[in-house]
């Protein structure tokens, strides 16, 4: 994944696009087949679900930790983040593991779907009418052809859960 | 090329440091000395070389200012050491200030500002005066008494200013030189460390038919200029007295130095290898004479070196870079937990097919187990590093406040990880202020209290277990804690009818924003106060404590772990997850069916254990585990250190390990009831437990239980659409 995200980089500086034309590029995934999309630069790596150890009085979303190589990562259960019940994970799930805010996090979500590259234009702002938590999660909204991608702002989304 | 000279900057500076911590030190010994304490001049010299190496490396990086204020500074200890200047306290005290000053400079140069001009041109003209006008010994001391004194001095200041002497070395290999095992080059290497060499060598070698292997053809003119005292090369070339011809001689003259050599040089080329040795034979005779008519005065040189200050510089060292011993104590790290992995394979291995473990895993537990200690090892520093300032700091203040106080350490050599050293200073400093300005009376009402005049302040350090144990205590007033009281209600940090125990109210000087001083005061009392302290404390694992005799002194106990990378666990079993306790926390281990567990009417429970009553926790209520299946097996009673003990209910316990600390904040934050994580040997993560925590956690649920249902959890925000 991480060379993805290397050689995405490295072709847009070859090809030398200004910033305003270049392609932006997401990690789509489903969570209770809904798609979400985040930031191709954010995505580290995308592992197997393992089990976590849980922590104790965190909010109920966050599963627990994990060691990643080494690293101790919490893991997110982003079903729950948005009000779901838990997820039950098993060998399919993933978990998705970026970095925000100079910390490594994982994202438990059923399946990654795909890589989209779309033009900046396309990324539709969030309708203001909805509940103003969406807009303040979300980053926007692409359309595709298998239907809506809702790209999370994951500063935003466990901002709760970084250091208060 | 620049980022070379950079590099030797960086090193010099870094060496100035620890002169200057070493220069603090003795200089302070020499004070006490001042002050009516035994004069011993080895430390005058010790003070002395520390000065004198600043000045070199100053000189050589053309610190011009730095290079002047050594020199003075090293004069004025000059005429101490060979007593024209006599060691009065007012001496003492102008030396302890050119070290402040020299600081000053340093700091300046490395940093290109800062600095104190003032400092430094007052206390530059202070050790002029010194130099211009030696007031010496209105009566000088019996001779019987200076002679042993005197003697060291001079001959140390011999080797001193005898620097750069040029002393011809004839070295000629026996036959059997290099059978016997030695190497020529090995010699030669050796020497360089002496000084600056040059050498000649003579002879040729003969054709390959006729050459012999063990035998070395050559022999060496070398030309040494160095500092060391003429024995010391005697000393180096006995080993080698059998097995070559060797002759030290020494120009009487330096300015002949250069010539006469190159001369000799010439005539010996000439000259055939064999007569060379001849040639060489007579000297040795001149050379024992030269190294025998002066030996006394360097042997007993020699004798003081071996003093304290000395046999501490003789140590070998190398400086390393912090980064890379990190990467080191990691990297061992991973390996005890392979290790672990590895040696939990073997033990399910065995378990299923019965089989011999191998010894070899015996042995590679041991080894991890020591290769982790020597890693650590290194990271060790004596906590003298820190102690050793705060001498000053107390002088400084005892000038300031007006307060005659007797600082007292011990166990400085108790050895505490980098890290943990490097933090220390900054709680210690503050606290140390506090006791001397809130802690000790003045002078007076010491007097009408009955006490001595001048205050007492112990610092001491000791190892415990898996931690050392700082105790700072003064026999001032101790707190008063009525005023404390009165202060937290103003406040608003306490209700107005609330009822404190006296502990409690000893607390809360570690709440953020308390400062008793009634005046704020240039010393202490900025609004920053002990929960600073404690707080920084408690980010390096540690916990601090007071005890607390109104009237007769305050006792602030310290307790830090050794190292923060490494822990001594007890693996547990609890509602089906494994947590780690910290083995030092670990008092006692009961079965709950031999063990007595009685319920209160508020809801708490307690064990009945050897008389008294322990307060009974889970890991269910604290930390909102699910209960265990079968009940929990097994009562541990822990120490909270400040909380006395408690006894926490486990399912199971599975062992004891050495755990490597890692931490939950790198990329989460901190979790109430948990100090940090672990990885097991199956990769999983455990949680290590903060047992002090723990038990407040408990009394809050319990509390909680009792007043209402517990909150609920954080209500998941918005459904997406």
């Amino acid at each position: 994944m991480t060379t993805t995200a290397e050689l995405t980089r490295s072709s847009k500086t070859e090809s030398g696009i200004s910033a305003e034309a270049a392609q932006l590029q997401f990690v789509s995934f489903l969570v209770d087949d809904r798609a979400f999309g985040v930031d191709i630069i954010q995505v580290r790596e995308i592992t197997q679900w393992a089990q976590t150890t849980p922590l104790p009085n965190q909010p109920p979303y966050t599963r627990g930790v994990l060691n990643l190589r080494g690293t101790i990562i919490p893991v997110h259960d982003l079903r729950m983040r948005f009000g779901g019940v838990e997820t039950k994970a098993c060998e399919t799930n993933v978990i998705v593991i970026v970095h925000i805010a100079d910390q490594t996090i994982g994202l438990l979500v059923d399946a990654v779907s795909d890589i989209l590259s779309i033009q900046p234009e396309q990324m539709l702002p969030v309708p203001s009418g909805g509940q103003e938590i969406e807009t303040r999660l979300l980053s926007g909204l692409v359309n595709t052809d298998g239907g809506m991608v809702a790209v999370l702002n994951l500063e935003t989304l466990f901002a709760d859960a970084a250091i208060a | 090329m620049m980022d070379d000279d950079d590099d030797y900057m960086a090193l010099f500076f870094a060496e100035c440091d620890e002169l200057l911590g070493d220069l603090q030190e003795h200089l302070t010994h020499l004070s006490g000395a001042a002050a009516g304490g035994e004069f011993d001049p080895e430390i005058v010299n010790a003070a002395f070389r520390a000065v004198h190496s600043i000045k070199g490396g100053a000189a050589a990086f053309g610190f011009d200012d730095l290079t002047g204020f050594a020199h003075s500074f090293e004069s004025v200890m000059d005429g101490c050491r060979s007593e024209r200047l006599q060691l009065t306290d007012e001496l003492a005290h102008t030396l302890i200030r050119a070290s402040d000053a020299i600081e000053a400079l340093i700091i300046q140069a490395r940093d290109g500002t800062g600095g104190d001009p003032d400092l430094v041109s007052r206390v530059a003209s202070e050790l002029q005066d010194y130099l211009d006008s030696p007031n010496p010994k209105a009566d000088p001391p019996p001779v019987a008494e200076t002679e042993p004194e005197a003697e060291p001095v001079a001959a140390s200041e011999n080797a001193e200013t005898l620097s750069q002497r040029t002393v011809e070395i004839t070295f000629a290999p026996h036959d059997d030189f290099l059978a016997s095992g030695h190497d020529p080059l090995k010699i030669l290497r050796g020497l360089k460390e002496f000084g600056a060499l040059k050498t000649v060598a003579q002879g040729s070698v003969p054709a390959l038919s006729e050459w012999s292997a063990d035998q070395c053809p050559w022999s060496w003119m070398l030309r040494l200029s160095t500092v060391r005292a003429p024995d010391e090369i005697t000393n180096f070339f006995e080993l080698y007295q059998d097995f070559a011809e060797i002759s030290v001689t020494e120009p009487a003259d330096k300015a002949d130095a250069t010539e006469a050599p190159i001369a000799q040089d010439q005539e010996v080329k000439t000259e055939a290898a064999e007569p060379a040795a001849q040639k060489a034979k007579t000297p040795p005779s001149q050379a024992s004479d030269i190294a025998s008519a002066p030996s006394e005065k360097p042997k007993q040189a020699v004798k003081t070196k071996s003093g304290s200050a000395a046999s501490a510089a003789a140590m070998k060292s190398l400086r390393v870079e912090l980064a890379r011993i990190d990467r080191l104590v990691n990297l061992v790290g991973e390996i005890v937990i392979t290790q672990a992995a590895l040696a939990q394979d073997l033990a399910n291995l065995q378990a299923s097919a019965d089989i011999e473990l191998p010894q070899a895993m015996e042995a590679i537990t041991h080894q991890t187990r020591e290769l982790q200690e020597s890693v650590m090892a290194i990271r060790a520093q004596p906590v003298k590093s820190v102690f050793s300032r705060l001498p000053r700091v107390v002088r400084d203040l005892s000038d300031k406040l007006g307060k005659a106080v007797n600082l007292t350490l011990s166990g400085e050599h108790t050895e505490v990880d980098t890290t943990v050293i490097e933090e220390l200073t900054e709680p210690l400093t503050h606290m140390l202020r506090n006791s001397m300005d809130h802690g000790l009376e003045s002078a007076e009402e010491r007097v009408a209290n009955g006490k001595p005049a001048t205050g007492q302040i112990l610092l001491s350090a000791e190892h415990r277990g898996e931690r050392v144990l700082i105790r700072l205590s003064d026999d001032g007033r101790g707190i008063n804690r009525e005023r404390v009281l009165e202060k937290a209600k103003e406040r608003g940090l306490v209700g107005e009818t609330d009822v404190l125990s006296p502990v409690e109210i000893d607390q809360l000087i570690f709440h953020p924003g308390f400062s008793t001083a009634q005046q704020i005061s240039d010393v202490s009392g900025r609004g920053v106060g002990m929960d600073v302290v404690k707080r920084k404390i408690q980010s390096l694992g540690g916990r601090c404590t007071l005890r607390n005799t109104p009237g007769e002194g305050a006792e602030f106990l310290i307790t830090l772990p050794l190292t923060l990378a490494v822990l001594e666990g007890m693996t547990i079993r609890s509602g089906g997850n494994r947590f780690i306790l910290p083995l030092s926390a670990v008092v006692e281990a009961l079965r709950t069916d031999d063990c007595q567990i009685e319920k209160l009417p508020d809801g708490g429970r307690v064990l009945a254990h050897r008389g008294t009553y322990l307060p009974v926790i889970s890991l269910e209520n604290c930390l909102g585990l699910p209960a265990a299946q079968n009940g929990n097996g097994m009562a541990l009673i822990l120490d909270t250190e400040s909380g006395g003990l408690i006894v926490l209910l486990v399912d199971e316990l599975l062992g004891q390990r050495q755990v490597v600390l890692k931490s939950l904040e790198a990329n989460y934050r901190q979790v109430e009831g948990v100090s940090g994580a672990t990885i097991l040997g199956d990769g999983q993560v455990a949680l290590i437990l903060d047992v002090m925590a723990l038990a407040s956690l408990e009394s809050q649920s319990a509390k909680a239980a009792l007043q209402m249902p517990a909150p609920p959890l954080t209500e998941p925000e918005g459904v997406l659409p």
